[in-house]
């Protein structure tokens, strides 16, 4: 893990705590990723303590924490300059990382948004969106669970409003 | 035992709005989404922000059900070129050809009516030469600016009903308003004179055929939006002169684009845009008047321009390109169009003077030669795309030093450059390997020498084009099917490529998505059922004048290919109605399908007759 030098805040661990009880201690800088818990760690009340995270759990943090991780170093290494989030390098670990089932997808993009992650926020939507895109209306149901709760004839009015404008 | 259906129950309203807006304005998948289910139906139309459409029966009507169906729209794109497709009981749609392009001296509002969409439908009698009510009135836009008071972006193409009276009333409601694109509407003066008066964030303004537009209006939104206006685009717009020009150098100082069309144009108008604005990023001049004293100028203020492009019958000298290649050392993209008068001097101060230039286009400008372009090649170590088309007198040396210097190029495009050889091929293929994109059309000196080469050294090639190089044969192919995994493939007209060619690639290119393989005598099925194996993600393919491929190939390939979205293959004797219908059948996402009309049977065009185009043997 590389030690950034400078002021404290680089190398003061916090501790956070998801909803089942788990407990992760993590490098001030990494936890500044989310806008939320800087605004908590600013006010100054948790500089020692333990951050509860009682809507996130364990499986869930775990894998944010390393997205921000990641994303930091990456912002260090290119001295802080927007450039960072285009290197390759970190499209293919974003795009990796974003590979992962249903629920997780889902628990990722709730607690990027509880968190106010923004990056992480637009990863996980984008990939739910591409998953959508090139789907059947019947198959993004399937993907999902989703149950179809119109009518025939509601579905067909619909079908018909739908053909209204060119692509 | 069925999953849970985690999204409607997991995720709040806001997260899913957020995962729509994800989706682009992709109007299939948005309404993909509106079908799921009822949550998902309310909730995609709150999220849609864009909003397309044609032509229609009654637009006025129309426009009301769209405010009060999509409430949060900001963008709006009405081009009423484009016929709707209509409801199943209107008939067939016949697609009406391409927009017209630069046809502008014979362009009138009659000469527009014979290319309105032909609908053939019951009442087509009545609509021959009557399309006017048909037109989005004022009163139509008037309710659109009522109910998409965010309104961020608004272009109307040909809608010829429009005046002044319905923009103004798009100034006074849409106060958001950013970009504004008019193309062939009568809209006059005071609708522009509202716009400067209201809309204080526009950013970006394009007319086009505005025939009712004078200088005053162009003059009052200058005065009104100067200081948020970034882009400008002014083409064919008779009654604008010099005299809007220079109110836009005094006003606009953070024009950052330019681009005009126009014979009506002189020095004077673009050397006060020059001076006036020093931001001045992106410059388009197609504007027949206009001669190196503007460019001079241009040369001498704008030293932060990074696009120039000089498109047809310029008068421009040496001179001025020497005065850009001193001063603009920002530029990154060129293009020199019809350009007789400039020579290799032009060429090699720019080499000189602009080492950051990325992109590069020479179109039929006579007096460049081989030596101009090897300048470039010495030079410009960050060129990634280089177009030479109609270059008659550019030699294979400017690419050997091309392929020399430029190890960034990642796109390649020649057109009818009779001198550029197989030699100069291998020499792009040995040094640029970061070549993407290689696009060869009618150079009869190219072979399979040259592409060899490519197939060999060019790992990243993902978009091949080779039309009417009649030397290229199935050798070449083969090495490219070994060396590269393509995504775009086009060998039309290379008539020496059979089948070995098309199934080395096929084998090699599981993610080609777009195939043209017309006018090749020598396909056959063999060539087709491999690529129905080996390219499962097959969006697009053109088989017309394949003369040996039957319905059994096509079958082959239709039900291994089910994403096909559009299939030409008009000109092919050996495929019968029976082929047609298993392409529509098997092809589940298909879009539209160029084929002869008899080739059509009753149960396929009851199928898809909205997807259908067949060729007028007529014309």
């Amino acid at each position: 893990m590389s030690m950034i030098s400078g002021d404290k805040s680089s190398t003061e661990i916090l501790s956070l705590k998801s909803s089942d009880n788990e407990i992760f201690e993590v490098k001030k800088e990494v936890v500044l990723e989310s806008i939320t818990l800087r605004g908590m760690v600013e006010e100054d009340e948790f500089s020692d303590t333990l951050i509860p995270l009682p809507n996130v759990e364990g499986k869930i943090l775990s894998k944010i924490i390393h997205y921000c991780q990641k994303h930091t170093e990456a912002r260090a290494k290119v001295n802080g300059s927007e450039g960072a989030a285009d290197s390759k390098e970190i499209k293919d670990f974003d795009s990796e990382f974003i590979n992962v089932d249903d629920k997780t997808l889902l628990g990722i993009i709730l607690a990027a948004n509880y968190l106010n992650i923004k990056d992480l926020l637009d990863l996980g939507c984008q990939k739910i969106a591409d998953n959508i895109k090139e789907k059947s209306v019947e198959d993004v149901r399937k993907t999902f669970n989703i149950k179809n709760d119109f009518t025939p004839e509601e579905e067909k009015a619909i079908r018909e409003e739908n053909l209204w404008a060119f692509d | 035992m069925r999953g849970q259906d985690l999204i409607n129950t997991v995720l709040p309203d806001e997260m899913l709005v957020e995962i729509f807006c994800h989706l682009d304005g992709l109007k299939s998948s948005c309404d993909s989404c509106s079908l799921v289910c009822k949550k998902w139906l309310k909730i995609e139309r709150l999220s849609r922000r864009t909003v397309r459409i044609g032509a229609s029966r009654n637009p006025d009507a129309f426009v009301k059900l769209l405010v009060q169906r999509f409430v949060n729209v900001r963008n709006v794109y009405i081009d009423e070129r484009l016929p709707v497709s209509p409801p199943f009981q209107f008939g067939y749609p016949i697609i009406h050809g391409p927009p017209p392009a630069t046809k502008k001296r014979r362009y009138s509002k009659n000469a527009r009516s014979s290319l309105e969409p032909l609908h053939a439908s019951k009442d087509s009698r009545s609509e021959s030469r009557d399309l006017e009510p048909f037109s989005l009135s004022d009163a139509g836009l008037v309710t659109l600016a009522d109910g998409f008071a965010r309104l961020e972006k608004l272009s109307l193409v040909w809608c010829s009903n429009v005046t002044s009276v319905g923009i103004k009333s798009v100034a006074e409601k849409c106060k958001s308003l950013k970009t504004l694109d008019l193309q062939g509407c009568y809209v006059g003066d005071q609708g522009l004179a509202a716009i400067g008066e209201c809309c204080k964030q526009l950013e970006d303004l394009n007319l086009r055929f505005c025939e009712g537009l004078t200088d005053t209006g162009l003059v009052e939104l200058a005065r009104g939006c100067g200081k948020s206006l970034k882009a400008i685009g002014i083409a064919v717009c008779a009654k604008i002169t010099d005299i809007s020009l220079e109110a836009v150098g005094s006003h606009c100082t953070l024009l950052q684009t330019l681009s005009l069309d126009s014979e009506f144009i002189q020095n004077k108008g673009v050397l006060a845009v020059a001076r006036g604005c020093s931001s001045l990023n992106v410059l388009k001049l197609q504007c027949i008047n206009v001669t190196d004293e503007a460019l001079l100028a241009v040369g001498t203020f704008c030293s932060s321009l990074e696009l120039l492009a000089l498109y047809s019958f310029q008068r421009f000298t040496d001179r001025s390109l020497c005065a850009i290649g001193n001063v603009c050392k920002k530029l990154k993209s060129l293009t020199l169009s019809d350009c007789y008068f400039l020579s290799d001097k032009s060429l090699e101060a720019i080499a000189t003077g602009c080492g950051e230039l990325a992109q590069l286009e020479v179109n039929g400008c006579h007096n460049i030669g081989t030596a101009g372009l090897e300048a470039i090649g010495r030079s410009c170590p960050g060129l990634s795309e280089l177009a030479l088309l109609y270059c008659q007198r550019i030699g294979n040396s400017a690419l050997f030093e091309v392929g020399r210097g430029c190890k960034l190029l990642q796109a390649l495009n020649l057109v009818d450059c009779s001198n550029i050889g197989d030699d100069a091929i291998c020499n792009i293929a040995q040094g640029c390997r970061n070549l993407k994109k290689l696009h060869i059309r009618r150079c009869y000196e190219i072979g399979d020498k040259g592409i060899i080469a490519v197939g060999e050294n060019c790992k990243f090639l993902t978009d091949l084009s080779l039309r009417f190089c009649d030397r290229v044969g199935d050798a070449a192919l083969i090495a490219i099917g070994q060396g590269c995994s393509l995504r775009y493939l086009n060998v039309s007209g290379c008539h020496q490529i059979g089948d070995a060619g098309l199934i080395a690639v096929a084998r090699g290119s599981p993610e080609l998505v777009y195939l043209d393989v017309s006018v090749l005598q020598n396909l056959g099925d063999m060539a087709l059922s491999e690529v129905g194996e080996g390219c499962p993600l097959l969006k697009d393919i053109v088989l017309s004048h394949c003369r040996q491929i039957t319905d059994v190939g096509l079958a082959y390939l239709a039900k291994k290919c089910t994403r096909i979205e559009s299939c030409h293959m008009v000109y092919c004797p050996f495929i019968t109605s029976a082929g047609v219908a298993t392409v529509v059948s098997s092809c589940v996402n298909i879009k539209k399908v160029l084929v002869e009309k008899w080739k059509v049977s009753q149960r396929t065009r009851r199928r898809a007759g909205s997807i259908l185009s067949y060729l007028c043997m007529d014309l």
